[in-house]
């Protein structure tokens, strides 16, 4: 009916949503390795308005180009550097620089029950392994599991250069560099990888990232690249801290409450101007 | 909007969890062989928000939303204490790595699972004398009995005074006798875990052995006399994160409000 309408309806939305990525952030304050991300949203694409009924013009013309509103476009994480925060804790790893630790990740697949199995009173769920794959972390807070394996608190095994890391105690120390020394004897080296664009990383939960797309457009797999040596440490007895900015993001949720308020101004406005054309303008 | 305001509580709830467990260690700052632990977060539960139009050409854009923060574990950190000088023949430590053994006075009879649970593991080392009509036992302030290395109760011997007792370095208690002979009385037993974070806390300062836990090794830590390993507890550091929970907490509650006045604006956009 009215564009404008319209125009603002998408605005609030988007808005919305942006308080949706905000809040995120927010509570991911104090998450360790947590990487903030920021809502991009873009215009549609112009419409050309064209003129109709002028008596004045011979021809079908436009008038020029209308933008009917904005839309969500994507998320951006910003992979800048979390503040190392000391716990001294030899379990506590933290890389400083463009690296990510690897972990081998294996999806809990829930098995399917038919209607019957599921109205038992006694029935649990149960799940199968799905594929293994690999996952991405910059959340170095590890543990050892009961064989001696280096993990993640959630059980994913950290990717050492060969593989599954066996440490066999919590008593380890981790070099610079990444080699992994347990009993006085070199029991792995920690892998460390980096994107050419961490773009294609996407978040997946549980502090882990995937990769999207697995290819680029020629169908080929992504680089994954092995940080240049001197950039990249890792840090024993340290956690990095989240990279959210407080402040910045009280800002940004101000600013998109104001947003939201304004655009909802408007959406009354026209739905008053729409109220007199239904309701006054033919008023008998 | 709706989803704000759960994404703000997973927030409340996770600080709140957060300070309890902070508030927890600030109490045992002063509980000899405490071991403090730590809250840890993580992310949740990301879904692709609908995508606007499909990309014609380009590679795909990142739709994840996240949900809020959750629990990733709370983590136990074995760091040692520092010792502290008591002169009391019968206190004891562990410089180093490792747990005294000491009796489970209540076994749960239904346990199938591999773990040892007749025993549990401490570190607080301020032993006493339990005199019954079999004799004087080693035992913990809570009466348990210390086991040595064959598993079985440390007895004492009564005819000789206790401040005659020595301990080496790797618990070996002994005394020497009037004609000047050492003798010796029991083996302490020191112990580690693969997994020291896997134990179970039972409560009053002992941990027992699970399924997560892992084989039981030898402590490589070395048995200190007369004196006390003191609580783990940096208060400094549980000052900071205390601080680190509020403000965070704050925020928190700030978005909740925000996404709360946001859904009033948008209820009444049409009165």
């Amino acid at each position: 009916m009215l564009r404008g309408l319209y125009t603002a309806g998408t605005a609030m939305l988007a808005q919305s949503r942006r308080m949706d990525v905000i809040t995120n952030n927010i509570v991911n304050v104090e998450t360790t390795g947590y990487k903030s991300d920021t809502l991009v949203t873009q215009s549609f694409r112009d419409m050309m308005i064209s003129r109709l009924n002028d008596p004045s013009v011979y021809e079908y013309s436009y008038v020029g180009p209308h933008n009917t509103g904005i839309h969500i476009d994507t998320i951006k994480t910003h992979f800048t550097q979390g503040p190392l925060l000391e716990t001294q804790h030899p379990l506590d790893l933290a890389i400083e620089g463009d690296a990510f630790f690897v972990v081998e990740y294996t999806p809990q697949i829930l098995v399917e029950a038919d209607a019957e199995e599921r109205a038992d009173p006694d029935y649990e769920p149960e799940y199968e392994d799905g594929e293994t794959e690999y996952r991405y972390t910059r959340t170095g807070s590890f543990n050892v599991d009961a064989e001696g394996y280096l993990v993640t608190p959630d059980g994913y095994y950290v990717q050492g250069q060969d593989g599954r890391i066996l440490v066999g105690t919590t008593d380890f120390t981790v070099a610079p560099d990444g080699t992994v020394t347990a009993g006085g004897e070199e029991v792995g080296q920690l892998r460390l990888v980096r994107f050419e664009d961490n773009g294609v990383l996407r978040k997946a939960g549980e502090n882990l990232y995937t990769v999207s797309p697995l290819t680029d457009e020629d169908g080929e797999p992504l680089d994954i690249l092995e940080p240049e040596d001197a950039t990249v440490t890792v840090k024993q007895g340290y956690l990095e801290g989240s990279n959210v900015d407080a402040a910045r993001e009280t800002v940004k949720m101000m600013e998109t409450y104001r947003a939201y308020e304004i655009n909802q101004k408007i959406l009354r406005i026209f739905d008053d101007s729409l109220g007199r054309a239904v309701n006054d303008i033919a008023r008998i | 909007m709706i989803q704000t305001l759960y994404t703000g509580a997973s927030g409340l709830i996770g600080q709140q969890k957060n300070i309890d467990v902070i508030a927890n260690n600030v109490a045992n700052v002063n509980t000899d062989g405490y071991k403090k632990t730590r809250f840890d977060f993580q992310d949740c539960l990301y879904v692709t928000m609908r995508a606007p139009h499909p990309a014609s050409n380009g590679p795909e854009k990142n739709l994840q939303r996240g949900n809020g923060a959750i629990e990733l574990q709370t983590a136990r950190i074995f760091l040692g204490g520092s010792l502290t000088d008591t002169g009391r023949v019968l206190d004891f430590a562990i410089d180093g790595n490792g747990f005294f053994v000491v009796e489970n006075p209540t076994v749960d009879e239904s346990y199938e699972g591999d773990a040892d649970q007749s025993i549990l593991m401490v570190r607080n080392g301020n032993f006493h004398i339990s005199n019954d009509e079999e004799g004087a036992f080693l035992v913990d302030p809570q009466g348990r009995y210390v086991l040595d290395t064959e598993g079985e109760r440390i007895a004492l011997p009564t005819s000789v005074p206790m401040e005659r007792l020595l301990c080496s370095g790797d618990g070996l208690l002994s005394y020497v006798n009037d004609e000047g002979v050492l003798v010796e009385v029991a083996q302490m037993q020191i112990v580690d875990f693969v997994n020291p974070g896997g134990l179970a806390d039972v409560g009053n300062g002992a941990f027992m052995q699970t399924d997560n836990s892992g084989e039981m090794t030898e402590g490589t830590g070395k048995i200190v006399q007369r004196k006390l390993e003191a609580s783990n507890v940096d208060y400094a550091e549980e000052a900071t994160r205390l601080i680190r929970a509020q403000r965070a907490y704050q925020l928190a509650a700030r978005a909740v409000t925000t996404a709360d006045q946001m859904m009033g604006i948008a209820n009444s956009i049409r009165q």
